[in-house]
């Protein structure tokens, strides 16, 4: 061999060598030190970073705007990515270690009546036997279809009450804001109690999920308007009803309450898109699309980002006063297409429904990506938190936006939500639409 | 227009609360001791402008003319106005709510309003009249701080809650408004109604026209863990201990005024006056009203099942004293009669049923029983025109007895999409009507009807048939509203038709652009020709009142 020939095989040892130490190590990176997002939500193993998932590209603290969005693309919804080109920009930031974002005693309850759960077939589940009202805690931690998420959503709630004084915000094209609707809202959850006694179910009201009022405060023309409704244990044999305090006429009036595509105050908001999604499951099919990393607005803002008036006064907010600029972290989410069984404003939803050990009270679909009845994407729904007691929780800063992307108007929510407050049915009742009238 | 209208009248008043609120609100709500008390209100100016004719009532030619009247009377009480007015109603409003409340169970409540009506300052064609004349004896303070004709500062409504869980009280002056209803008071009895501005025109329907009354008003709630099958129950009690207060009607003059007047006028002599001279009025004053009512729930059916002892809003006469027949030459008038606000029970019941989608419609139902409604005898001065000379006439005086009424309605209403995009449509329809068994036996009013309708018969003392005082009624009503872009225009419109073949078409358009401006045009035609527009039950009676309403409001 000459040395020529000497050299040229010295190289294909070293390259032979050097891929014998690459190619496993390309393969830990895909592979080993990254979990999939099931086994990070069915808590098999730790959750990533953005900076694990990009390979070191973003860090915790970046800003992503519609220049460099292509680094997390695969991490947003089509929504969000949309809104993004729209003009809003995101602070790459951090999850709460799971189980941090619900009470102790709601944990204790998954825990404790797990595998008890039965469901029907529109999604209303059963402890042990159909009929037997569910005690609380989440009945599918590990979910294997679309209905069974959303079966989490509606009976893993983990809050009894909750009392907000929130401001709905009009925001136009430009940025704008032009319009403030400001509200009171109460939820008694009547079933699946687990922080304050009675726990279970509220006797005498086994038939009902919750109880809810909306009073309308500001401004003058519509203070006093106000709605109580009732959604039933199971809202495919009973479905909701409803009353409105019409100050203008001084009295009470029986609605239809199961007009969920009508616009909340002649907002973005539909009746139907509360928390999310708020609709009888009976009128849906829900496909569980799969379990994936997504970036939602983090669990716990670290800065006050509501208060009685709307958004705090240090948030940064981009496109005007449109897009606040938080923080986004890594998170397990069950990706769940929702399609109408009824004539509807929208042809299809598809749901970003965080994972159990992720929850916060009450506040599951994190994302929601809207169409219109010709499958353009219309508009995207993201809801935000911010500060909150850990543990006890009576406490939570809570916003959401709705945003247009279709004609760029938006509308945010923005409130503070006191948990657990001992509310009692007599509370929620129409008496509570009179006194609370003008 | 009247030159001296802005130093004539309080206008510069306003000016003045305009610019003061002008320059001191920015705020949807002003908080003057954090949360606890807190003011909201609105400034608000609107013109009517009178698209229909001369009101008949204060200036009726045919009575001028027809030689019915002895001889013309300097200043008539069918003839104050002599040319068509322009302008309908001229109000700016300043109005205040304030709100205190130290506690979660307790909370004050008061509106306070200034109001300046300069009607008759700007048209001059109008009679000069009391535009807010509801202070009198029967009215008792009403909360006045101080009145003339055109200004006046009173204290609204003013009330305190206490919420003691499932017992919730109201004390003070207050509305309290019962039934499901748009366009039509069924079970909305307990408040007395101020018909003298704008009667039900307002957008707002009655809420600016029901007369606050000082009332107890008490809701227990009881829990239906106790009660099989009921979701919800609720019983609701009001006692008013003295506060009661009659129908404010429109004064002479007022473009408003929707009657003739039959009463001889002792403060003004020179007016020809009417038929009778009250000598005595029976007003309610320092008696008792109460009433109560029991809501429920049972699955998807809701309802209440109401009691209220109350008395007539409206006054009804008796003639206690004639002096024969009509002595020539024209006298002031023919006898003495009392006026009376007699006891009524009402008995009713309201139930609605919710459809679930994709029909979501609410169906009410709505119904009342009078077993002692006072209505006229149908005997009580009946007067025919023209011949025979009216000295000749005989006079029969007036009177009224208990009747049986049944008032009832019902009602689908349904949020529905029409326009892709934008909010719900509201769409309303509605069936109401009166039924008095005995409606041949009594009429609205004790006077005259119009010449054109003599009775057939010849005969001067009945009025059997009851061909212009047709009393048992029906209606449809249709009401539209529409929003569009974000709430910031609001289209609607109400119609109401009656099967005579007459009706009311009230389209109005709203323009908000963000919190604290709107402004509204509605419209009022009434139409249809049934009963020569001289039946009160049939909606063509307000024909000289078609008009377009302009009105500007700001809020704070």
């Amino acid at each position: 061999m000459n040395r020529q020939s000497e050299i040229k095989c010295s190289y294909f040892l070293v390259l032979l060598i050097s891929l014998l130490f690459l190619l496993p190590c390309a393969n830990s990176v895909t592979g080993a030190e990254i979990p999939t997002a099931w086994d990070v939500a069915s808590r098999k193993a730790e959750l990533p970073t953005i900076e694990d998932l990009t390979a070191g590209k973003v860090k915790k603290g970046d800003v992503i705007d519609k220049t460099n969005v292509d680094l997390v693309k695969q991490y947003l919804s089509a929504g969000v990515l949309e809104a993004v080109n729209q003009g809003m920009k995101m602070i790459m930031g951090s999850q709460m270690p799971p189980d941090s974002g619900i009470p102790e005693t709601s944990i204790e309850a998954t825990e404790r009546n797990k595998g008890k759960a039965v469901m029907d077939e529109n999604g209303t589940v059963y402890y042990e036997k159909i009929g037997t009202p569910w005690l609380g805690g989440i009945p599918f931690p590990e979910p294997k279809s679309g209905l069974e998420v959303m079966a989490n959503k509606k009976f893993g709630a983990g809050v009894d009450d909750y009392f907000i004084f929130s401001s709905i915000i009009f925001v136009n094209q430009q940025g704008k804001s032009y319009k403030k609707v400001m509200a009171e809202l109460q939820y008694l959850f009547c079933s699946t109690r687990t922080e304050l006694p009675p726990f279970g179910t509220y006797p005498g009201y086994e038939d009902i999920m919750y109880k809810r009022t909306s009073i309308l405060v500001s401004p003058l023309e519509v203070k006093g308007f106000g709605q109580y409704s009732v959604r039933y244990y199971d809202d495919s044999k009973n479905y909701d009803t409803g009353f409105a305090y019409f100050p203008a006429y001084k009295r009470t009036l029986r609605i239809s309450a199961t007009t969920w595509q009508d616009n909340v105050a002649g907002s973005d908001l539909t009746y139907g898109d509360g928390n999310g999604f708020q609709e009888p499951y009976s009128v849906w099919s829900f496909n569980l699309l799969g379990t994936q990393y997504i970036l939602m607005a983090e669990p716990k803002a670290p800065f006050p980002l509501a208060d009685d008036n709307g958004i705090c006064k240090g948030v940064i907010l981009d496109v005007g006063e449109k897009y606040p600029r938080i923080g986004w972290a890594i998170t397990p989410i069950h990706v769940v297409e929702a399609i109408p069984k009824v004539s509807h404003i929208y042809g299809k939803r598809i749901l970003y429904i965080v994972s159990a050990p992720y929850f916060n009270p009450d506040i599951q679909v994190v994302i929601a990506d809207n169409y219109d009845r010709q499958m353009k994407l219309w508009k995207v729904y993201l809801s935000f938190n911010g500060d909150y007691n850990e543990r006890e929780h009576y406490y939570m800063q809570y916003g959401c936006l709705m945003n247009d992307l279709q004609t760029g108007h938006m509308t945010q929510y923005w409130s503070k939500m006191h948990l657990n407050k001992g509310l009692k049915p007599g509370d929620i009742s129409l008496k509570e639409l009179t006194a609370k009238g003008r | 227009m009247n030159t001296n209208y802005f130093f004539k009248g309080k206008t510069w008043l306003f000016f003045f609360l305009f610019f003061f609120s002008g320059v001191t609100v920015s705020l949807a709500e002003i908080e003057l001791i954090g949360e606890t008390l807190t003011v909201t209100g609105f400034i608000r100016h609107q013109t009517v402008f009178n698209m229909g004719e001369k009101n008949p009532y204060n200036s009726n030619p045919q009575y001028d003319t027809n030689g019915y009247l002895a001889s013309p009377p300097k200043k008539t009480g069918y003839g104050v106005q002599q040319d068509k007015n322009w302008c309908n109603l001229n109000r700016t409003w300043f109005v205040t709510e304030w709100n205190y409340r130290p506690a979660d169970i307790f909370k004050l409540y008061s509106k306070i309003r200034v109001i300046e009506d300069s009607t008759t300052n700007v048209d001059g064609d109008l009679y000069e009249y009391n535009a807010l004349a509801l202070s009198t004896d029967h009215y008792g303070s009403t909360g006045r701080l101080g009145h003339d004709n055109h200004v006046t500062a009173e204290i609204w409504e003013m009330y305190g809650d206490l919420d003691l869980g499932n017992l919730w009280l109201r004390l003070g002056k207050q509305q309290i408004v019962w039934g499901e209803m748009i366009s039509a008071r069924i079970l909305d009895v307990v408040n007395p109604l101020d018909k003298s501005w704008h009667f039900t025109w307002e957008p707002e329907e009655f809420e600016n026209i029901r007369i606050p009354q000082w009332m107890l008003r008490a809701v227990y709630n009881i829990e239906p863990g106790s009660l099989p099958l009921l979701d919800e129950l609720y019983v609701e009690g009001f006692l008013n201990p003295g506060d009661i207060v009659p129908t404010n009607d429109p004064q002479i003059g007022n473009p408003y005024r929707h009657n003739y007047q039959y009463e001889y006028n002792p403060n003004n002599p020179d007016e020809w006056g009417g038929i009778w001279r009250t000598t005595e009025e029976n007003d309610r004053r320092g008696d008792r009203e109460f009433g109560f009512r029991l809501g429920y729930k049972l699955g998807q059916f809701a309802g209440t099942l109401n009691y209220a002892h109350l008395f007539s809003d409206d006054a009804i006469s008796k003639t206690t004293r004639l002096y024969g027949t009509i002595p020539a030459p024209w006298a002031r008038y023919l006898g003495d009669a009392e006026k009376d606000y007699p006891r009524i029970d009402i008995y009713g019941m309201s139930m609605n049923y919710a459809f679930d989608q994709p029909v979501n419609t609410v169906m009410t139902i709505e119904a009342t029983y009078i077993p002692n409604a006072p209505w006229y005898t149908i005997d009580g001065f009946y007067f025919p025109a023209g011949v025979p000379p009216v000295s000749l006439l005989p006079v029969v005086g007036m009177d009224y007895i208990d009747t049986r009424e049944f008032n009832y309605a019902i009602n689908l209403q349904r949020f529905s999409n029409i326009i892709p995009g934008q909010q719900f449509m509201n769409v309303t329809f509605q069936y109401q009507g009166k039924y008095v068994p005995e409606a041949d036996d009594v009429k609205w009013t004790p006077g005259a009807p119009p010449p054109s309708y003599q009775n057939p018969r010849g005969d001067y003392g009945t009025n059997t048939g009851n061909i212009v005082e047709k009393i048992n009624t029906d209606a449809f009503v249709l009401s539209l509203s529409q929003d569009f872009a974000y709430k910031t225009y609001k289209a609607s419109c109400l119609i109401i038709w009656q099967p005579d073949g007459v009706y009311r078409i009230n389209p109005g358009f709203a323009y908000t652009p963000g919190d604290h401006w709107r402004f509204d045009v509605f419209a009022n035609w009434w139409g249809g020709n049934a009963y020569d527009n001289n039946n009160k039950s049939c909606l063509n009676y307000f024909y000289y009142q078609d008009e377009v309403m302009a009105r500007i409001t700001y809020q704070f």
